[in-house]
């Protein structure tokens, strides 16, 4: 039961309902001024006045007209009377205030013509036969219509009514504007992020509709978090799970080369150089598997890839060095959005593949410009080297990493050298 | 005579690793885990640890963050067959270098030395050519001339610098952040001005340098 009083229909309905009695009220204000004015004009309106003024004048003779203008003076003070005889000739006025519109004579078109002159003219006329003969003469009333008309209640009930018509307004308003406050403010709600990136609660001020909607909302927010939280767990499993095996690979391999110390100098080369490459095989694979997982860290930052380009050559410089490459290294200041790390090891993939593939030309060269990273070799190209393997997987690696991070990767390669472009 | 802890489970690397050390002339006191080193009832004071990261009981992690808060100038060095991005961060913002298996044994040696060096562990005389420089205190003496060469203060930053960094290329922005403390702005000379000076000072011959190398587009090299 008390829910239904929450609830902003019923809310509704109440405004609404208050809306129609409203409408009632004014009804009843309407009928009231109406009678008010009936109550105001009480006694008399023109056409009492029209019919007791043919019963006097009827009744009356001649001799007594004094006493009866009189008699009307007293109770219409405002009235004038006129007294025209049988033979037409105008005998006396009574309070008329303008005399110069009475014709002296009154025969058929003088008298027409007043006739027409008073008809729904401010003066109210009535003209009567005295005793109701026409031999005895005219005797003619002359009241201000205004004296009559009713006492208006018209301008009150409109300031009634509009007054009314405006609290509506303003109460209905009222209801919306909370309303679409409270909407509002469930939308910043779902706007914000927190750090997570998850939006936050929202608090629940009623328990109406909107905070129905509001607790779903809430309860929508707890359930992403708890998504978020598993899928992390999920993420922190899979990578403890690589990272696991990765060690269980690599223990064994370890070992073997500790086995090495056993053997004579001059076998035990080839073998080192095999367990590297196996470790950097399963180093790559478990990038590879981590990067179409899509489960590797990922944290693009503005760089100064020049600065990162100089410092990867500083480190494979002695590598190219002992092998008696030649190293040519130009460099210009260059911005690019990147994950530090992957473009570290897009950089390592590619120089040691010129290292292991590309030997033969002893030469690399590497240009940072405004535009792009060339790595330049001048080895026998990757159709001649497409039979080693091994270069797959750390260039599957160096191509994904450059799709994620929007950077183009070209590979131009022929027998006498390969030029590798990287643009942003 | 440097004492190195060395904490490892696999029996067949920690014997190799052991005998190699060994035969540098160090003293290595190996365990399997950090709970049998405590049990040995061995109270060490080593100049440098060695520690592999999946052990049985305490993990290397947070052997190493625990060794660190006793003693705040001790090198750690860390072994791990997991060589994920995340473990080596890790890694490397507890201990001072991280190598991953399978690694050389001359690897973790030279690495060994290194770390030596940069903590002052050792009184070694690094001899580059003609001149002698003793890492601890970092006097410079002339072999030829007899005589010790006096630095200011910026040109032992800058020898400290490359000695910590011995055989390693290293880029203007890396020496100039490490020597100044400060970050390197583009076209700034004051690194190749100082560079020149303390040349002057250590080189048979400043306009053909030998001691401090340039590597042509990348940066300088002290090779030792």
């Amino acid at each position: 039961m008390k829910k239904i009083f929450k609830s902003l229909l019923t809310r509704y309905i109440v405004l609404i309902l208050m809306a129609m009695g409203f409408i009632q009220i004014i009804m009843v204000i309407y009928m009231f001024s109406i009678n008010f004015e009936k109550m105001m004009t009480n006694a008399e309106t023109l056409d009492d006045i029209e019919a007791k003024w043919t019963s006097t004048v009827h009744k009356l003779a001649p001799e007594n007209i004094q006493t009866v203008v009189e008699d009307w003076h007293t109770t219409y003070p405002d009235a004038g009377i006129i007294y025209v005889n049988g033979q037409g000739e105008l005998q006396q006025t009574w309070y008329i205030k303008d005399t110069t519109a009475i014709p002296a004579k009154w025969d058929m078109a003088t008298t027409t013509r007043f006739i027409q002159m008073y008809y729904n003219h401010p003066t109210f006329t009535v003209v009567r036969f005295i005793g109701d003969d026409e031999e005895k003469g005219l005797l003619i009333l002359q009241v201000d219509r205004a004296t009559f008309s009713a006492v208006k209640m018209e301008s009150n009930f409109l300031y009634i009514a509009s007054g009314a018509l405006l609290l509506f307004l303003a109460l209905s308003l009222f209801f919306f504007i909370r309303i679409l406050k409270r909407l509002v403010h469930l939308e910043e709600a779902m706007t914000i992020r927190e750090v997570d990136g998850l939006p936050i609660h929202t608090k629940v001020t009623k328990k109406d509709e909107i905070g129905a909607v509001e607790i779903a909302f809430n309860n929508m927010v707890d359930e992403l978090r708890e998504a978020k939280q598993r899928e992390e767990r999920e993420e922190q499993l899979r990578r403890e799970l690589v990272a696991n095996l990765s060690h269980d690979l690599k223990t064994p391999l370890t070992k073997m080369r500790a086995q090495l110390q056993y053997m004579p100098k001059e076998q035990t080369a080839s073998i080192n150089y095999l367990i590297d490459t196996m470790s950097e095989l399963i180093e790559n694979l478990m990038a590879y598997s981590l990067l179409t997982a899509d489960k590797m860290q990922y944290h693009p930052v503005t760089l100064r890839v020049d600065r990162l380009v100089t410092e990867s050559m500083a480190s494979w410089y002695p590598v190219f060095e002992e092998q008696d490459f030649e190293v040519d290294l130009q460099t210009m200041p260059v911005v690019w959005l990147v994950d530090k790390i992957w473009l570290q090891r897009i950089l390592d993939n590619l120089l040691q593949n010129v290292l292991r593939h590309a030997s033969s030309g002893k030469y690399v060269s590497v240009t940072v410009t405004k535009q792009a990273i060339i790595i330049r070799d001048k080895g026998q190209g990757f159709e001649q080297q497409s039979h080693t393997r091994g270069a797959g997987i750390g260039l599957s690696i160096v191509q994904i990493m450059s799709d994620k991070m929007d950077v183009q990767l070209l590979v131009d390669s022929t027998q006498t050298g390969t030029t590798i472009t990287l643009t942003q | 005579m440097t004492q190195i802890l060395y904490i490892e489970d696999e029996q067949e690397i920690a014997l190799w690793l052991q005998r190699a050390l060994k035969q540098q002339g160090f003293t290595v006191y190996h365990y399997k885990s950090y709970e049998a080193y405590e049990e040995s009832g061995h109270i060490l004071t080593p100049d440098i640890v060695i520690l592999d990261i999946m052990l049985p009981g305490l993990d290397g992690f947070s052997i190493a963050r625990k060794l660190k808060r006793e003693y705040h100038d001790l090198p750690i060095l860390m072994l791990s067959a997991r060589s994920m991005l995340d473990d080596k961060l890790e890694g490397l913002s507890i201990a001072d270098d991280y190598v991953t298996k399978p690694f050389q044994v001359e690897e973790i040696l030279a690495r060994v030395q290194v770390l030596l060096r940069r903590f002052h562990k050792i009184d070694e005389v690094l001899t580059i050519q003609h001149i002698a420089i003793h890492t601890k205190d970092l006097t410079v003496f002339d072999q030829e001339h007899q005589r010790e060469i006096l630095l200011t203060q910026t040109q032992y930053g800058l020898l400290r610098y490359f000695i910590e960094h011995l055989n390693q290329i290293l880029t203007k922005e890396q020496l100039y952040e490490g020597v100044w403390q400060e970050p390197y702005i583009d076209g700034d000379k004051t690194l190749m001005v100082h560079i020149r000076y303390l040349r002057e000072k250590i080189e048979r011959d400043a306009s053909n340098p030998t001691i401090i190398e340039t590597v042509r587009g990348i940066g300088y090299r002290v090779k030792a």
